[in-house]
């Protein structure tokens, strides 16, 4: 009894699942009367099929961009399916499946192909500057696409010319993997490469490298200056040949060249400049006494120039040192230069000062003004007494005793 | 029925008529009202949303009570945001006159009286100073409300309507919405004594004479009121929390993490006069003649809770110059709370008395009192005195503001918001500086972003809440350490997407330039537009603090609610009021009038006592300020007044202490003086001079001025000699002499290569054209190196541009440990020339400054200093590093024309001229010395900036002690992480720049030895300050 009790119990427990009311399939029968498999990109793609009983169906679209599903206009016995604009405009595959009551009855590819009668070309160029030799290379990357943007098929042949000076060359691509590409190698000579492609006579915007000289060679420089002389005050203009690179281009405007100058002491002195037609110049003025320069020129790490010399003579050769009335005032001056004229304002004088028992008690500086220097040596600070003083102007020391009273 | 208030009436006229007018002149110029009219603007833009992305990299404004802003936001959908900014603060003027005259009434019972004391608020000192220079909007609505509900609260109290409850509740709200200090603080100080006020009336009322009140029986009368004064309290307790409950919540979710701001409040008001005066005198103003009265008055039994209130606000208000206010509110609150709203609130609560000592000084028995002692001249004397006092006082605060701009002059925004607004720049966080309180205004009409903001409790960046700046923008003003916070900005502005600067100081031009910025465009209204170049855009999705949604329900519709309620609940009574159209009965307080007979003869004398102490003590300032003036009565007098003028640059007061036997005319003085350009005479601020007499006769000294300045790149510290000389009775400074060098042309040529960058050829909203992107030029990384010298690791090496083109260089160093953990990241600042023309070299260094370390808690110095160093745990020691360079393409800041000449070396010290050959001003040179060892391995790279420019084909002396570098220790020296333009170093030197000749490099060091090193390089980096 009580198995059968059990058994009652499972019956109403299973025994209560509703029936499914999907309709028996036999009885309803879908035919695609479509044929043709390959269009091109926005054709028009209508999906016919022919039906039995039934027209409740549905057809799934599936491209590499997404899916979809259409509902039919339901004519007599066919049922009529208009793949959209999306769909039928995106090259690739399209596949599609005939839904009814949630199962597929008929399913089929489409080959959508690019539509070459519209061409457009999409290219890049890349870097947009290079050295000139035989190392540096832009890359010309060409897509061209159909009007609704698939990229044409492989195999479609794109001609690509690029031009630099009087040459022209030309280049027959394929495209390959939705693209094309060339490496146009940078010439020996700088100047600019025009760069070009065309496909199924579509053109594209003219594009640019600029080709930059590649690195400099050894160069020479040379000095140009009014006279020879010392006079801390004449400028010396340092200037280079004009510098080219490995393939006889003039370097790039701009490139900094370094003139170090070692002096007598082997200090190391600096300017700098930059090259304009291949040619730097820079400044420095005149020492303020007896010198000797060691000049050379650099591209760092590139070109270095030959090493001149330039040597001044002392522009004063001697000057006179007087002392006011009360002797508080040390005059220096005045200071002639080499044509016994005056020299130009501004010339370093330096007085050292030390007492009586030999301590230096303070470095005075001032530069000259109309050839004259002075240096005040007031009660307050110098009370009266012995002093030794000793007077610098251009690399000449004079030492003086000095009696203040 | 009584007559309409005469005196209110025409309290309210001139009131209106005075402050209404007045505002449009100096409201925009306040410290604190821009700020607010920006906050408006956030609630105009998204009244629900709090946060917003324009400060601070994001901040919420849950952080400050809305109803003062939203209601400016409600209005400026009228007639824009100013026009809400002035209805509003029309609002508030109207709400304190209105507010004192009840305060005045409810605490002398007066009308005529509470007229006075309406008549009087409109000329506190305190109020104009609060309004026409403070600007706070929120703190005077908030306390005027306060002033209007104290009649509300004590009428509840004493007559336990529940109507009084309502209405006084309302009104709580309200000021809670508005600011939240004033209703905690306003508990504490205004309601406290009032409801003791409220139980002495009552004892009164049960005694009939305020004598016969004794404690017991006031103990009786609060224990009768007590359930009204506990419901009234815990009402309000709940709306304080509950209206503004998400500031609350957001005030507990984000702590302040600010350090302490320094603010003026804070200061001793005897050793930092300035600030004793603003937040001291201006606010007491006349009624510091009146202290003696005030405190009679508050100190009478009926007072007797006022009396304890307004000393402890008196007390609080006198910030740090006495001990008092930091022990009774401990080091948090003192360093947070600003503390001259208790001045505000202690001058406020004065109005009645003051009211009163006026009725009865014009009208009362004060005025039979000094008439009958001193007769009747006398007291129109001493009331033309107090009135004249109260004028001067108005005069002088209206025109502080005149005088002593705390504003830099009005800019004119147009042209920002427009370049803003142009080619997608608001895709890059902005940086304003020198613009003041103005920047606000610039964010409020924006929709860009700065890293900078003007509500310095809502920061959320480590940066800026561990230094004691206000803001970015000002930092000048705060010495080393602000400028130390700005150059942290400057030097990483990766980090915080920022590209665009807008100067309008000069003062901050080095910096920027020395920290790799360039000069974009001046615009129309005089501002520089700086920019730095490899900086990525802000990302599209920015992160946020999100609040829940109902919070925000919370914060927005609650503020105007409170208004609303407030409003409908007291028009009626204001209604019957105002326009008599009923008659109500008088409102309980007004029974407790006085009589005011017979003015007790002893408070005449301690008032005229304390007047004339009040007068001495002002009359000894001037004294101190006449002898700090007289500036050639010592030496050190006129060495000070001489740094000053100059710091000031006022040439001719500086010319002016130079001997005049010198026969150097104010003529030649100036055009010596003004041909001087350079870092300390355009860009420096005079922080700190010593002064140490070498020698002093009678008649002449010799003195050594050791100055220190702030500059915006570093503390520039320079040594002087001076001699003096005493001329009749005054001392003179002996002019120095000057360069008598002439530069030999009249007229020269220069030629240079110029280069020019379009920018966007085609004119497009789309993004850029690629054929428009000019290819990053390719730099190389020559040598670079890890060392750590004196506990501080540093990246130092070499870089060139080995391209054909101009290069700006942004130099990224990242210190990683040996388990590859990541340690810090810093660019290179001013330890490098950051453009490079083809081929140029530059020596460069990376400091790793605080906010680098990736545990900015453990490693970060309190305060930035340049030579202090918090060194790291020893787990954490960085032994590996990795450079990232990027070159951009520059077509600025390309001077190279400064040659070093007439170098030497004696006794440790370089001594050398750079001389300019150039057709450019160098307003700044910079010396950038590299250190290299026997080997010639690169050890060490130090700069030095000169103090004075080098002008046209004319010479600038310089010395430089080189450093010990003995010490440092070489811990890296792989290239091997070094990358360009995110390209592996090596591989693109070896395509780009094959057979590098690296004796090109050793050749041009200079042979020089010294402690630790063997040979040095000299570069030279030249700002130029005005580009012709």
């Amino acid at each position: 009894m009580k198995k059968i009790i059990y058994i009652w119990f499972l019956v109403l427990l299973f025994g209560c699942k509703g029936t499914t009311k999907k309709e028996v399939i036999q009885n309803v029968n879908f035919v695609s009367l479509s044929t043709k498999k390959t269009y091109k990109a926005g054709d028009a793609i209508h999906l016919k099929f022919s039906y039995t009983k039934s027209s409740k169906a549905v057809l799934i679209l599936k491209n590499a961009m997404g899916s979809t599903a259409l509902i039919p206009q339901v004519l007599d016995k066919t049922l009529e399916f208009a793949v959209p604009s999306s769909f039928n405009r995106y090259a690739g595959m399209c596949h599609w499946s005939l839904i009814y009551n949630q199962d597929v009855v008929v399913s089929g590819d489409l080959s959508i192909l690019p539509n070459s009668s519209k061409t457009h070309i999409e290219s890049y160029l890349g870097p947009r500057s290079i050295s000139a030799g035989e190392v540096d290379y832009s890359m010309m990357v060409i897509a061209p696409t159909d009007g609704y943007d698939n990229p044409l098929s492989a195999g479609t042949e794109v001609q690509m010319k690029h031009q630099f000076e009087n040459a022209i060359q030309e280049h027959t691509l394929e495209v390959k993997n939705l693209l094309t590409w060339k490496n146009i190698y940078a010439p020996t000579k700088s100047g600019r490469i025009l760069v070009t492609a065309s496909c199924n006579s579509t053109i594209s915007k003219e594009l640019t490298s600029i080709v930059f000289p590649d690195k400099a060679i050894d160069f020479s420089i040379n000095y140009e200056r009014n006279h020879g002389y010392a006079d801390g005050n004449q400028m010396i203009t340092f200037e280079t040949s004009i510098i080219y690179d490995t393939y006889g281009n003039i370097i790039s405007d701009g490139t900094l060249v370094s003139f170090l100058i070692e002096d007598t002491s082997g200090m190391l002195l600096r300017a700098m400049g930059t090259t304009i037609n291949g040619i730097a110049k820079a400044r420095l003025l005149h020492p303020t006494k007896k010198e000797s320069w060691k000049i050379s020129g650099y591209i760092t790490g590139v070109a270095k120039s030959n090493t001149i010399s330039v040597s001044f003579d002392a522009a004063i050769l001697d000057y006179k040192i007087g002392l006011s009335a009360n002797k508080r005032t040390v005059m220096v001056g005045p200071l002639e230069s080499f044509m016994q004229q005056i020299v130009p304002d501004g010339m370093p004088i330096s007085l050292h000062i030390w007492d009586s028992e030999n301590n230096l008690l303070e470095i005075k500086q001032t530069t000259s003004r109309l050839g004259m220097g002075e240096f005040n040596l007031p009660p307050e600070f110098f009370p009266n007494g012995t002093y030794k003083i000793t007077i610098e102007v251009s690399g000449l020391k004079k030492t003086k005793k000095l009696v203040l009273e | 029925m009584k007559r309409t208030n005469v005196l209110l009436i025409l309290a309210l006229i001139i009131g209106i008529a005075f402050h209404g007018s007045s505002i449009f002149f100096t409201l925009e110029t306040t410290y604190d009202a821009l700020i607010h009219l920006f906050f408006a603007d956030h609630y105009a833009g998204s009244w629900f949303e709090p946060w917003d992305y324009r400060w601070y990299t994001g901040f919420t404004v849950q952080a400050y009570p809305p109803l003062v802003h939203q209601s400016i936001a409600i209005l400026s959908y009228i007639g824009g945001l100013k026009f809400g900014m002035f209805t509003v603060a029309i609002i508030g003027i109207i709400l304190f006159i209105t507010g004192a005259y009840r305060f005045g009434l409810l605490m002398t019972g007066d009308r005529r009286i509470a007229g006075y004391t309406s008549l009087l608020a409109v000329f506190s000192s305190t109020f104009i100073e609060t309004l026409h220079i403070f600007g706070q909007l929120p703190s005077i609505i908030g306390l005027s409300v306060l002033l209007h509900s104290l009649p509300e609260i004590y009428l509840w109290i004493k007559t336990g309507k529940r109507r009084y409850l309502y209405t006084s509740l309302s009104l709580i709200a309200v000021t809670v919405t508005s600011h939240h200090v004033t209703p905690i603080f306003g508990m504490v100080f205004f309601i406290f004594p009032l409801i003791g006020m409220v139980i002495m009336d009552a004892c009164k009322d049960e005694v009939k004479v305020n004598k016969a009140i004794t404690f017991k029986i006031f103990f009786q009368k609060f224990k009768i009121l007590f359930w009204r004064i506990v419901s009234f309290g815990m009402f309000s307790l709940v709306l304080i929390v509950g209206c503004i409950l998400p500031y609350w919540i957001n005030s507990k979710k984000n702590p302040i993490t600010q350090v302490p701001i320094p603010h003026g409040s804070r200061d001793n008001f005897l050793e930092v006069t300035s600030s004793g005066l603003v937040f001291f005198m201006i606010p007491w103003g006349i009624l510091l003649f009146l202290i003696p009265y005030i405190f009679y008055r508050y100190y009478s039994k009926r007072y007797l809770f006022f009396g304890l209130s307004i000393s402890m606000l008196t007390i609080l208000g006198t910030g740090g110059t006495t001990p008092i206010p930091l022990k009774i509110l401990g080091e948090t609150a003192f360093n947070i709370l600003t503390l001259d709203r208790f001045t505000l609130w202690a001058t406020i609560m004065a109005l009645p008395i003051f009211g009163e000592f006026a009725f009865r000084m014009v009208e009362g028995d004060i005025k039979e009192n000094l008439q009958n002692r001193f007769g009747r001249v006398y007291h129109r004397i001493l009331g033309g005195c107090i009135a004249g006092g109260m004028l001067f006082m108005i005069i002088f605060t209206m025109s502080l503001g005149y005088f002593r701009p705390s504003q830099p002059q009005k800019i004119k925004m147009l042209p920002i918001v427009n370049f803003l607004n142009q080619d997608n720049h608001d895709q890059w966080r902005y940086l304003p500086l020198g613009f003041g309180d103005q920047m606000a205004w610039l964010s409020s009409q924006t929709n860009a972003m700065t890293v900078d903001g003007n509500y310095h409790s809502a920061r959320r960046l480590p940066e800026l809440t561990t230094r004691a700046i206000e803001r970015l923008e000002n930092s000048k003003f705060r010495g080393v350490e602000g400028i130390g916070s700005l150059q942290q900005f400057l030097t990483v502005p990766e980090k915080y997407n920022l590209k665009y600067i807008f100067s309008n100081d000069k003062f901050y031009d080095p910096i920027l330039y020395f920290c790799g910025w360039q000069r974009l465009q001046q615009l129309e209204n005089g501002i520089m537009v700086w920019e730095k170049l490899n900086i990525p855009p802000v990302a599209s999705v920015l992160p946020k603090q999100d609040v829940h949604k109902a919070l925000k329900i919370m914060w927005g519709v609650i503020p105007l609610l409170t208004v609303i309620i407030a409003f409908i609940i007291n028009i009626q009574v204001i209604w019957y009021r105002v326009l008599k159209s009923r008659k109500i009965p008088p409102p309980a307080y007004l029974q407790y009038n006085l009589a005011f007979k017979g003015f007790p003869k002893i408070m005449v004398n301690v008032s005229h006592i304390w007047s004339l102490i009040v007068l001495l003590c002002i009359g000894y300032g001037f004294y101190l300020f006449y002898l700090k003036n007289a500036s050639q009565i010592a030496p050190t007098n006129v060495i000070n007044a001489y740094y000053d003028a100059l710091d000031f640059k006022e040439f001719g007061k500086a010319h002016s202490y130079l001997d005049p036997e010198s026969e150097v005319d104010l003529a030649q003085y100036m055009l010596e003086v003004s041909v001087t350009d350079g870092i300390l005479s355009s860009y420096a601020k005079l922080d700190s001079i010593g002064i140490t007499l070498l020698e002093e006769h009678e008649k002449s000294a010799k003195a050594r001025v050791d100055t220190r300045w702030i500059t915006p790149l570093e503390k520039v510290e320079k040594s002087e000699e001076h001699t003096l000389l005493k001329r009749n009775g005054n001392w003179y400074i002996q002019p120095k002499s000057f360069d008598n060098h002439l530069p030999p042309d009249q007229l020269f040529t220069s030629n240079n290569t110029a280069f020019f960058n379009h920018g966007r050829r085609r004119i497009t909203t789309q993004q850029t054209n690629h054929e428009d992107v000019l290819k990053q030029p390719v730099l190389e990384v020559i040598r670079a190196k890890l060392v750590k010298f004196k506990g501080q690791y540093s990246i130092i090496g070499e870089i060139q541009n080995v391209d054909n083109v101009p290069a700006d260089v942004v130099i990224n160093g990242t210190l990683y440990n040996d388990d590859d953990k990541e340690l810090a990241s810093y660019n290179a600042k001013y330890h490098m020339k950051h453009k490079l023309m083809p081929k140029e070299t530059t020596h460069f260094k990376i400091n790793f400054e605080g906010i680098a370390w990736s545990s900015t808690k453990d490693t970060l110095p309190p305060t930035f200093n340049p030579d202090e160093f918090t060194p790291i745990t020893l787990e954490e020691q960085p032994t590996k590093f990795n450079l990232q360079c990027a070159g951009n393409v520059a077509n600025t800041d390309l001077y190279k024309q400064v040659s070093l000449q007439q170098l030497s070396y004696q006794e440790g010290v370089i001594q050398g001229v750079l001389f300019n050959s150039g057709i450019q001003e160098v307003t700044i040179p910079q010396l950038l010395v590299s250190y290299y060892n026997d080997k010639k391995e690169l050890v060490w790279i130090d700069h030095n900036f000169l103090a004075e420019g080098v002008r046209i084909q004319r010479k600038q002396y310089f010395n430089y002690s080189p450093i010990n570098t003995s010490n440092v220790e070489v811990i890296n020296t792989s290239l091997e992480f070094c990358f360009v333009n995110g390209l592996p170093n090596a591989t693109i030197a070896e395509k780009i720049f094959p057979n590098r000749n690296y004796a090109h490099n050793e050749e041009q060091l200079q042979p020089l030895k010294g402690n630790g090193f063997d040979f040095i390089k000299l570069e030279m980096n030249s700002y130029i300050g005005n580009p012709k």
